[in-house]
């Protein structure tokens, strides 16, 4: 099954909707949805809502993150929004600033 | 190029919106809207974009609608679709692409030789 | 594929209209309308400003003009060419430069699009071109050009078959239509030519 995969120096102003898991390493701003996962990267900046089976955030997300399965977030990551998910992970080191909510 | 990490869009995935960037994108799925790379694209025999596509080197292999402007050279392989204007100071296009569009490139002409008096 | 062919040699220079049912080769030059039933080869290093209507057509030298080709257009790298295209089959060689409208669907629209503009274009340009040239060698006349290189089939219809002064005009209605009778290059006048080209 193909991955797709958005690169460090990538930016994409818009939306990315799909069926597959999604790695992201660059910039995206808009909206991001899937049916799998979604990884964002150390170095990636995301200003979006996020909508996906599992989400793991390792990087920079703006924006509101719908998990229907679960969200992590991993060290570095940073995180302003609100999550909606059933199971949360929030690692030692992350920020996290916004609405949790696990009743799903 | 400034990467060496892949930019793969898979072929469920559908971006729309703008995507630039300075490394090589190899696209299996959709993209549609605007490609600004100061790299290489590569639209898979199952790509699609429908974009207006700037690009140092295109691949062409699958459908893609738009114009497309590369800097360097658009290859058109045996299995792309491809509608619109193509640009680029070399194109090549291979036995069983599909073209239907103007082609833009620089035809160095003898100077008693003027298009348009045929 | 025919067995016989046509060579426009290096020193020639041709100005009007061709038409053919063999090969055709050009070397030299070639200005006004090639209408053939098989292959045009535009060598390198010959100039060919003409519109073209063949089977298939293979350059790797000069050529401005409208070009349909029924079967197939391939452009080598040392090709340079201008002009619109029509062919279901269309290659371009790394090297080739093109510059023009592709279209790799409809030839017959295409066919018909280029003679309706043979129509209206203006008999003068055609004529001054031809009077411009400094002394073509015009087409009947092979001593007049290198001998050996040029071989013309007597059944080429060449334009010196009495059209001289009528160089541009031939390329207004008479000229597309091979049947005589057929007056205009209207819509009608080409569907009955679709039938005959085969």
């Amino acid at each position: 099954m193909a991955n797709t995969v958005i690169g460090s120096s990538i930016v994409i102003d818009g939306e990315i909707a799909g069926e597959e898991s999604l790695t992201i390493l660059g910039t995206v701003k808009g909206k991001i949805s899937t049916a799998q996962s979604v990884v964002v990267e150390a170095a990636a900046t995301v200003e979006a809502d996020v909508e996906a089976q599992t989400v793991t955030v390792g990087g920079k997300v703006t924006g509101n993150v719908t998990a229907r399965e679960k969200l992590e977030l991993r060290p570095e990551a940073k995180m302003v929004g609100n999550a909606k998910a059933p199971r949360i992970v929030v690692a030692d080191g992350a920020t996290f600033k916004g609405n949790v909510d696990m009743d799903v | 190029m400034a990467s060496e990490d892949p930019c793969f869009i898979g072929s469920k995935t559908t971006v729309r919106g703008q995507v630039s960037g300075k490394q090589d994108v190899v696209v299996e799925g959709r993209i549609e809207g605007h490609i600004s790379l100061d790299s290489h694209l590569t639209v898979e025999e199952s790509g699609t974009v429908e974009a207006d596509v700037e690009a140092t080197v295109a691949t062409l292999k699958g459908e893609v609608r738009g114009p497309v402007v590369a800097t360097r050279s658009a290859v058109l392989h045996a299995t792309a679709r491809v509608a619109g204007k193509v640009k680029a100071p070399s194109i090549v296009i291979e036995d069983g692409a599909r073209f239907s569009g103007e082609i833009e490139m620089d035809v160095e002409l003898p100077a008693d030789v003027v298009p348009g008096n045929a | 594929m025919a067995d016989k062919e046509t060579v426009i040699g290096v020193e020639t220079r041709i100005s009007g209209e061709i038409r053919g049912d063999e090969d055709l080769v050009i070397k030299g030059r070639v200005d006004g309308k090639i209408h053939l039933s098989q292959a045009l080869t535009v060598d390198k290093g010959a100039i060919v400003q003409a519109d073209v209507d063949v089977r298939t057509l293979v350059v790797a030298g000069i050529l401005v003009g409208s070009i349909v080709a029924s079967e197939s257009v391939r452009l080598q790298p040392t090709a340079r060419v201008v002009g619109d295209l029509a062919s279901p089959r269309v290659m371009m060689e790394a090297g080739a430069a093109y510059r023009g409208r592709v279209d790799m669907g409809d030839v017959e629209a295409a066919r018909a699009a280029v003679a309706s503009r043979a129509v209206a274009k203006p008999a003068a340009s055609g004529t001054d071109a031809a009077k411009a040239r400094p002394a073509p060698p015009r087409v009947a006349a092979p001593p007049r050009t290198v001998a050996p290189t040029t071989k013309i089939a007597p059944r080429f219809v060449a334009p010196s078959a009495g059209d001289r002064p009528a160089t541009a005009p031939a390329s207004a209605p008479p000229a597309f239509p091979r049947v005589a009778g057929a007056a205009n290059s209207a819509a009608p006048a080409w569907a009955k030519k679709k039938i005959r080209r085969r």
